[in-house]
Parts: C-alpha cells; structure tokens; sequence
C-alpha cells in the first residue's frame, strides 16, 4: 500500500442473512482512498454506503475481500485490537450525534481521550482546543438536552477530533440539522480537513455535503457507480 | 475512567436511584417475609412446648397411654426424688413439674349463691419454689392484667375471658368441684390474685393457673408427679437433640414391663407436632424458595432492562474505541454497586421493619374467633442471622445474572449491530 494511501479495499462484499438466503449490500467493491481527503460515498437508501463506512472503522466484517486502513488488514485484528486501532486513529460522527446525556460537552469530548489514557491535564487542554476548533468552548459545561442540534454536532465534532485522528468516518451528519447548520458544520469540517490535514469519509445523500465534497463515489445496489474528483 | 463512568452512573438516575430503589424493595420483602414466616412458626413451637410439652417431658408410661384425659391416676411415684435426679444428671435443661386437671369452677355471690359455673381446666405450676422459672418462662408479669401474682397459698390467676365470663374480679373467691385421684368428690376454694392475658385463645377462654402444690394437696397426689417438662438451657427446641436425650433416658431410666416407669418424650412426638413440623419447614422452606425466586426474577429484569436500554451507549462506547470487554466490566461493575447498595438499603429497612414486627406485633386476636389451636394472638417477626444474608441472593446474585445476561448480548451481537442500535 502506498505511504499517502489511507484505505484500501479489494473485491470487497458483504451478505446478510435475510430468511432462508442472502441479501448482498456490497458487490466486490474497490476503492483507495488517500491521506486527507475529504471524500462522500454517496447514493441512496439502500445503496450500501453506510455499510460500507462500517466495515472501514471495524465495526463489520466483510463477507468477502480484504480492507486495509492504515495499514493494518483489519480481517487479522481481534475485538479487541480493533477497538485500539479505532481509538488511537479514527473518529466517528453521527446522524444523530449520540452525545451521552449524562455528561457535559466537556466531558462529552473528554471520553475518547480517557481510553487513551492521557493525563487530567493533557485531556483538559485537548479537550478546549478542540471545542474552541468547533466555536462551542462556550457551552463546555453544558449538558447535551441544554445545547440545540447544531451545538450537539459541533460537539460530536469535537469528540472525533480530540484525539487529531488520522481518519474521521461520518454518516450523514447533517440529516438532522438545517440548512445554515449545515452548512456552518461542512465548513467547520472543511478547515479541520485543511489545517489538520485529517481524511474525512461520509456516507450522504445530503445535497449540502455533497456540494462540500473533494471526490465523490457514487454507491448503486452495492457496487460503485462512479468515482468522481473535483 | 472508573471516576468517569461512576459520575455518570450517579448522574443518571435511571441507572443508580431507581434500579437500587427496585432492589432495595425486593430484598425488604425478603428479608421481612423470612422474619415473618419464621416468627409465626417459631411462636408455634415455643407456645406448644412453654404451655404444653417442654422441649421434653417425662412422664409414667401409663400417663403417656391416656394423656388425653389427664390421667393424674397414673402419675409418676416419688416426684421430689425424680427431679433431684434430673437436675444433677441432666443439667443442660431447666426442670419444672406439672399438673392438669379439670373441673367445674362455680362462682357465688355474697349469699354463697351460684352465679355463673363454667368447666374449666387448671394447670398447677411452681410459683413459690425457690429456683423457679416458670414466672418467667411464662412471661406472667407481662400478661398480668390485674391484681398481682399468687402471693400464698390458695392465690390463683384467672384467664382474661374465663374471667369475663364468669364476671369474677381480682379479690374474689370462687370453688373448684373436680375429683381427687382415688376418685373421691373434691371441692376446693380458690382466691383470685390477679387476671391474666396469655395471648392464646384456647388458655384465656380456660384456663387458670394455680400452685402446684395447692394444686398436688386438693387432688390427694401426695409427692406423686403428673408431668416433668424440660427446657433446654437455650430456651430453643432442637429435635436432634431432644430425639438422643430421650433415647439415652428412656434406655436408662424406662422399664417397658413397668407401667409405672418414667418415659420421656420429645415435644414433637408429645404434642403431636412431629407431621405439622415436618410440614412447616418443607412449607417454609419452599416458601422462601419461591419468594427468593420471584424476587430474583424482578430483580434480574431490573438488571437486565438497566443493560438494554443502554445498548445505544453501549454502541457509542465501541465506536470510540472501547473494547467489548471493557465495556462488559464496566456494565457488571455498575451493577455490582447497585445491587450492594440496593441490598444493603433493603436489608436495613427489612430488618426494621421486623424489629418493629418482632417487638411491637400484630395483633390478630379478632380474627382467632374459637380458634383452639396454642397459637399466639399477636404475631410477631422473629429476626435470626439468617435475615441478615438471606437477601443478597435475589439481591445481589439475580442483579448480576440480569446485567451480565443482557450484557453478554454485547458479545454476540455484531459491533455494527450495536453501533446501529444508536440510530434508533
């Protein structure tokens, strides 16, 4: 795998049981996606994206083919190993930010940091920098039910990018927000893209996000329709 | 990490109060239906053998033969020589004699004539001995309603509603009409000392309790004994224990040929309790069963709702990067601590809800009617060590079964599955 190359999938495809058979959601897919870039797995429902994404941050296992990222054949990594491997590289941002309801946004943004094992210090120094990087250093305090949905998001944000990961993988993390959100969270995304140089892979069917995108690679039924740079 | 994840456990109440509210009430019921069913049964027993059987009684075989008339005919020879015997060979009991018997009691006005006239039966007890217990051993200060112990010979004290319906007061004298023990009519003037409320139906409704040497001296039983019961020094009945006594005295000191010969029996056997008891410990005992059993099952839902409805975090806790072990832990871990505060909350409240039961009872009286059964009319929790540990195992044990059960869901189910549960 190429030093610059991030991800690296190969005849990659994934079956679901669905009552006596199978239904397949990804085809032998093959995709390389290189360090920084800002790219979409676009398509609708069903097109298989979002399993896509979920095969690479380990969260699923292929049925068939081998993905590696960063290196690392996640095929030949335990449980446990890949949840290392997704703490110390990757963030995840969700449709629905999941901000745990009993904490602060601090505190919030403070967990990833904790599995890492930093010190109080280190992780509160972390923790302000990456909510002022998302403009909510503000609201640290605040708890998730006090913060309206743009807030949350940002906080989301700031959770996956805490640690500075090498890859942030979102699933339409604009779905829930208006359009001056929207777009205000793209753009967040975009800077962090740039000044810190983090890979950024969404699965969207978000006009908005795909207008933000650098590569588009459009999902039909489980294969990759087309592969577009801009 | 841990400081995290326990801020957040007392944070969330759905995860600390109210789980450890469910707990600590399962394990209260527990705790309190164990002391209750334990004190009901030990009150039983203890009425049986304080008024009736003793943890032992010796008496003529001939008597044991027809003890349900009372046969004081057939009592044992040489009753003073017999217990110095008892008490110098078998020191681990309290020794006190006994005397049933029955009779017409007449109460008269200041004409000496008859108002009222009732049967009723006495028990003649050792209330001026030097080293009697049995003031004590039937808690007659405590039950003392009026007047005042026999004072001297001749004092009697009356049941609370044998005296009631005979109108007698404390002062008043009345005649007991029965027959000695060579069959000759006897008639035998008693004073009332003092009106008593046993606490057991059958003996308020008739009984009256005189000394037993009045008692020895109006049926002409000269040193004869009726009865001889034993109490363990523990005050509490063992069967084993009293099953080996008895077989080691009767092998000794009991002569089948001898009609005469002294025979001990256990209280179970004497009082015909040995199938009642049989059947109160395997009821108990089943009992507790299902109550620890229905209290586990509530108990483990509770665990097992307090894990599910937290498989979205669950999710979250993956995706960031914690492992599944990790997680698991930490879930058994919360729910180590809910359940140990739950438990010990419940385990503290059970408990004094049975002192409270234990020492202040609950009085059933009303509910007894004619009842003849030597049961008690309060009812009263009895709290043994048992009740101390006995609600940690739904407490403690179904909570944990319950969090690790639904937490092994973590294990089995795909990453990508929990992960998902976040949407939803």
């Amino acid at each position: 795998m190429d030093n610059s190359t991030l991800i690296k999938t190969q005849g990659l495809v994934k079956r679901y049981p669905v009552g006596g058979g199978h239904f397949t959601a990804l085809k032998g897919i093959d995709l390389n996606v290189n360090s920084g870039e800002f790219v979409g797995l676009v398509g609708p429902s069903g097109s298989g994206k979002t399993t896509l994404l979920n095969i690479i941050g380990a969260l699923d296992a292929p049925s068939e083919g081998t993905v590696e990222v960063l290196g690392k054949d996640l095929e030949t990594l335990s449980g446990a190993q890949a949840a290392k491997h997704r703490s110390a590289f990757m963030g995840f941002i969700f449709q629905t930010y999941n901000l745990l309801p009993v904490y602060t946004a601090f505190e919030n943004v403070e967990f990833p940091l904790l599995l890492l094992g930093k010190s109080a210090e280190e992780r509160k120094q972390l923790v302000m920098r990456a909510l002022e990087w998302v403009g909510i250093a503000d609201k640290a305090d605040s708890r998730p039910k006090m913060l309206s949905g743009g807030e949350s998001q940002r906080v989301a944000i700031a959770r996956a990018m805490v640690k500075e990961p090498k890859l942030v993988l979102a699933d339409e993390p604009t779905a829930n927000l208006d359009a001056k959100n929207s777009h205000h969270i793209l753009e967040t995304m975009v800077r962090l893209n740039k000044e810190l140089g983090t890979t950024f892979v969404f699965a969207t069917h978000d006009e908005k996000v795909i207008s933000y995108l650098h590569r588009k690679v459009t999902l039909v039924d489980g294969s990759i329709q087309s592969d577009e740079t801009s | 990490m841990f400081r995290f994840l326990m801020k957040g456990m007392l944070r969330d109440r759905h995860r600390s109060l109210l789980p450890s509210i469910v707990v600590a009430m399962g394990v209260l019921l527990t705790v309190f239906m164990f002391c209750y069913m334990k004190g009901i049964f030990d009150d039983f027993f203890n009425n049986a053998a304080m008024y009736d059987s003793g943890h032992v009684k010796i008496t003529s075989r001939a008597y044991y033969a027809e003890k349900d008339v009372l046969p004081n005919d057939l009592a044992l020879e040489d009753g003073p020589g017999l217990m110095e015997m008892l008490r110098s060979e078998y020191p681990d009991l309290q020794w006190s004699e006994r005397v049933k018997f029955g009779g017409l009691l007449d109460a008269f006005d200041e004409n000496r004539e008859t108002r009222a006239q009732v049967g009723a039966g006495g028990i003649g007890i050792d209330f001026f001995g030097p080293d009697t217990a049995e003031q004590n051993r039937w808690n007659l200060r405590a039950g003392l309603q009026e007047g005042t112990l026999p004072q001297k010979p001749g004092d009697i004290l009356m049941g609370k509603t044998l005296a009631g319906q005979m109108h007698l007061s404390v002062e008043d004298d009345v005649t007991l009409i029965s027959s000695t023990v060579n069959g000759s009519m006897v008639l035998n003037n008693f004073h009332v000392s003092g009106i008593i409320y046993f606490g057991t139906p059958p003996l308020d409704k008739g009984v009256f309790l005189a000394d037993i040497n009045d008692v020895k001296a109006m049926l002409d039983m000269g040193d004869w004994s009726s009865e001889i019961l034993g109490y363990f020094n523990s005050s509490h009945y063992d069967d084993l224990q009293a099953e080996a006594l008895t077989m080691e005295f009767n092998a000794a000191k009991s002569d089948s040929t001898d009609r005469f010969s002294p025979l001990m029996t256990p209280m179970l056997d004497d009082a015909g309790l040995r199938e009642y008891f049989g059947y109160a410990s395997k009821a108990g005992s089943i009992m507790s069963f299902i109550m620890i059993f229905a209290m586990g099952i509530v108990l483990w839902n509770t665990g097992l709702m307090g894990a599910i409805r937290r498989y979205g975090e669950m999710g979250l806790r993956l995706a960031v990067g914690e492992s599944k072990g990790h997680v698991y832990r930490s879930l058994i871990v919360e729910s180590l601590g809910v359940a140990l505060m739950g438990t010990i909350v419940g385990t503290i409240f059970g408990l004094g809800f049975s002192y409270w039961l234990q020492e202040v009872g609950f009085d059933i009286g009303s509910m007894m009617g004619d009842s003849q059964m030597l049961m008690p009319t309060i009812i009263r929790a009895h709290i043994t060590p048992a009740a101390f540990y006995i609600g940690f195992f739904p407490g403690v044990f179904a909570t944990l079964l319950g969090a690790g059960l639904s937490g092994l869901r973590i294990f089995k189910r795909d990453t990508a599955s929990l992960f998902k549960e976040l949407e939803t």
